[in-house]
């Protein structure tokens, strides 16, 4: 029998059109999401900021200010004097080589184009290491600030307009936890049986939280975002 | 996740998705969004795979998903397409047709066990059912396609759980 129901399910299968349609639809699907699920430090900035572009696009401004990330992309933001908008962001998160920090023989570096600051002292899980950087570009100031251990170790880069408007980027710099049946969670220290519950139950609550590298910067910069 | 791991498991896995969709469903449009959707509901993000469990996790979530088409208001009222897929000779088209006899949670039992290769255990975890009720389902269905396929007694192997490699 089994060799029977093996021989006959081996003509099972998909059509080749069939799997050109379902993967075009994953690909369309999949960057709709990306762009949905960007880290929540981020995404409350920009939504805030967003929320305000669309009422007020055709509203006079002042020159945008443009600041070229350090770790890579670019943001637009114009001053209407009350509000701010964001009128482009360019995000560019995924090349290795855009992050300002790397691990090398156990050792966490900063690094800025050809420069490299050995970080061995200088940032733990509660200390980060601030770097203001300035847009060759524009002049524009920001902040790049890292953090955390050679096991677990993030950055993120922060530009303010002078009204306080805030674009940022990063990554690893927070932690997602997920509540399910009012138990909270690390996402990373679930259970296979939790995450088993999560797969088969939509109804679960995501939240984010900063590292504490990452808190410790805001409160030297004064930041509150 | 990325859409780069989403192909790749899809092209992995996908196959296997629709098999046993087909199988609960026996239709190939069904089988076909129910592939579908599995895969959409992992690019929709918050789905968290374990290393190695994949499938599992893809194959629970058709086997919900078929659950669910079976149990809807439409498919038990609305006459169905003949979208099955033409099997090569006729002892394809015999076993099928017996396997297609069976109930359907009995048919993804017999599925996961003969082309999966799971054991009961695995088969209970995919499902969401006891190792007892995958031996009872296994057991019946076995006796049924016994009965059907009644030339064939010997081709019937014992369900002793283990798993089983081709």
């Amino acid at each position: 029998m089994r060799k029977d129901y093996r021989h006959l399910m081996a003509q099972v299968a998909l059509t080749d059109q069939k799997k050109e349609e379902i993967l075009t639809m994953l690909e369309q699907n999949n960057n709709q999401t990306s762009k949905r699920r960007m880290p929540a430090a981020t995404k409350i900035v920009l939504a805030a900021a967003l929320a305000v572009g669309c009422v007020l696009s055709i509203a006079a401004g002042l020159p945008a200010q443009v600041y070229n990330f350090m770790s890579g992309g670019s943001v637009s933001i114009t001053d209407h004097g009350n509000t701010t908008t964001v009128d482009s962001f360019a995000w560019d998160l995924n090349g290795e080589q855009a992050a300002p920090i790397v691990l090398e023989d156990g050792k966490l570096w900063f690094v800025n184009g050809d420069e490299r600051t050995d970080l061995t002292g200088l940032v733990d899980e509660n200390t980060p290491y601030i770097y203001e950087h300035a847009d060759p570009a524009t002049g524009n100031k920001g902040y790049v600030v890292v953090g955390g251990t050679a096991e677990n170790y993030g950055w993120a880069e922060f530009f303010l307009t002078e009204d306080g408007a805030c674009s940022m980027q990063g990554q690893n710099y927070a932690d997602s936890y997920l509540t399910i049946d009012g138990v909270r969670q690390p996402s990373y220290e679930m259970s296979e049986e939790l995450v088993e519950k999560l797969n088969h139950d939509p109804s679960y609550e995501l939240s984010s939280v900063n590292h504490p590298w990452l808190d410790a910067a805001l409160d030297q910069l004064s930041l509150d975002i | 996740m990325e859409s780069q791991n989403l192909a790749q498991l899809f092209r992995q896995y996908g196959d296997d998705v629709f098999r046993l969709a087909y199988s609960y469903l026996a239709c190939r449009a069904d089988a076909e969004d129910v592939c579908q959707g599995v895969f959409l509901r992992l690019a929709e993000g918050g789905v968290t795979l374990l290393p190695g469990r994949e499938k599992a996790w893809l194959l629970t979530c058709a086997a919900n998903a078929c659950k669910s088409q079976l149990r809807s208001f439409w498919r038990r009222n609305v006459g169905e397409l003949d979208e099955s897929i033409p099997f090569r000779d006729d002892t394809d088209q015999a076993v099928w047709d017996a396997v297609m006899a069976l109930p359907p949670k009995y048919r993804a039992v017999v599925h996961l066990y003969y082309w999966e290769g799971y054991g009961q255990g695995e088969i209970g975890e995919i499902l969401h059912i006891s190792r007892t009720a995958v031996q009872t389902r296994m057991s019946r269905a076995r006796a049924l396609l016994k009965k059907e396929l009644s030339d064939d007694e010997e081709g019937l192997p014992a369900f002793d759980g283990a798993s089983r490699a081709d």
